[in-house]
């Protein structure tokens, strides 16, 4: 089956008349995915690709006539914030939010307003989820027919803080004929809605998925959370995980930094040399190669 | 800017009490867990690394580190 996501899943876009909430929408749309709506204040009466736009979300849930399940969430990083706040407050309970450079104390609040609410936000930062063949919420995967190629439905759960490897990794399960059940863009900052350790319940609990693969990334508590609770909770899923960045650990390499705004590596811990070491402590496979993990996935689910 | 300077931007602020702010063996424990460089452990204890301050993941590490109630992260927003 799928986790967040499934056939059915209604959703809105925030910010739907910029420039990249226009692409992502078509590509949604294309792929089959329910966009019920669209939210530009001032743009009321408009449409982008056929979905109606309105000035706010509550007039976005009244004209589909029903609640509405989710909410991807495009406008600049000053007003994302409010963004997903009205979101959450309008009932809304799954919000991607893709904007990048998003002041770290709104996302605090908006993480915090979202536990308050039983809301789950997915990212910042990020390129949204996919289930295969299902529906896709987000730019993930790219355009439909390029999605349909990297994404077939299978056994493996992905989650990556990196959009694009999220794709690089599942188009080699795919390749391999693993396939995945679902994939997320969990975001590249250093705060974010959802983490590994977080979205493993729900992979736990969907019974079509077989194993898990994460990419990581230096800096951050993240890995270290998921080896902490693969180790206090008794999971039936096998983890195998690739850690990018070793050439930090270089002392030539001091001071490089990577794109993403959460990879800033300040402690020892959070070094990828460190988190190797913590997550095989934890019994997660660590690959060295990306072209590695269908069969390390294949190893460790026995098939 | 100055290591002193804080900007209305920091969405946080620590406070250590004493005596756990002149505690050594503390101030390498805080300095150890924080993985953004917010503690520096000097001969006296622990320094609070304010320009490190908008750094903060929120991960909370620092409060279980220290003895109970004595290190608050307090998040400006909520004032």
């Amino acid at each position: 089956m799928s986790i967040l996501l499934n056939k059915d899943t209604t959703f809105i876009v925030q910010g739907i008349t910029g420039r990249e909430a226009v692409n992502l929408t078509k590509e949604c749309l294309d792929y089959g995915s329910k966009v019920v709506g669209g939210v530009t204040p001032g743009r009321k009466g408009r449409e982008v690709h056929g979905v109606p736009v309105f000035d706010t979300v509550a007039q976005a849930i009244e004209n589909h006539g029903s609640q509405i399940d989710g909410s991807i969430v495009t406008v600049p990083p000053g007003f994302t914030k409010d963004a997903v706040i009205e979101a959450i407050d309008n009932g809304i309970k799954l919000i991607v939010v893709v904007t990048e450079r998003v002041p770290r104390g709104d996302v605090a609040q908006m993480v915090e307003f979202a536990d308050l609410k039983g809301a789950r936000i997915i990212g910042p930062n990020c390129l949204g989820l996919i289930v295969p063949e299902v529906c896709k919420m987000g730019g993930i995967g790219g355009p439909a027919k390029d999605a349909a190629k990297s994404y077939k439905p299978g056994v493996v759960g992905v989650m990556s803080r990196s959009g694009g490897m999220t794709t690089e990794i599942s188009s080699s399960l795919t390749a391999a004929g693993l396939g995945v059940s679902t994939a997320v863009s969990i975001g590249g900052d250093a705060i974010i809605g959802s983490t590994y350790a977080e979205l493993m319940p729900y992979f736990e609990a969907d019974e079509e998925t077989k194993a898990i693969v994460i990419y990581s990334e230096p800096g951050g508590r993240m890995e270290a959370q998921l080896a902490d609770w693969q180790s206090e909770n008794n999971s039936r899923l096998p983890i195998v995980a690739f850690m990018a960045g070793k050439f930090m650990d270089d002392e030539s390499m001091k001071g490089m930094t990577f794109g993403h705004a959460g990879t800033i590596v300040e402690g020892k811990e959070d070094s990828a040399t460190e988190k190797i070491k913590r997550l095989e402590a934890a019994g997660i496979t660590v690959v060295e190669r990306i072209d590695e993990i269908p069969d390390a996935v294949k190893e460790r689910i026995g098939s | 800017m100055s290591a002193e300077t804080t900007l209305d931007s920091v969405f946080i602020d620590i406070e250590l009490d004493e005596p756990a702010k002149s505690d050594p063996e503390l101030a390498k424990k805080l300095e150890e867990v924080c993985t953004v460089g917010i503690f520096k452990a000097t001969g006296n204890g622990a320094e609070i690394v304010r320009s490190q301050l908008d750094e903060c993941v929120l991960c909370y590490l620092c409060e279980k580190a220290a003895p109970e109630g004595a290190l608050r992260i307090i998040k400006k927003y909520e004032k």
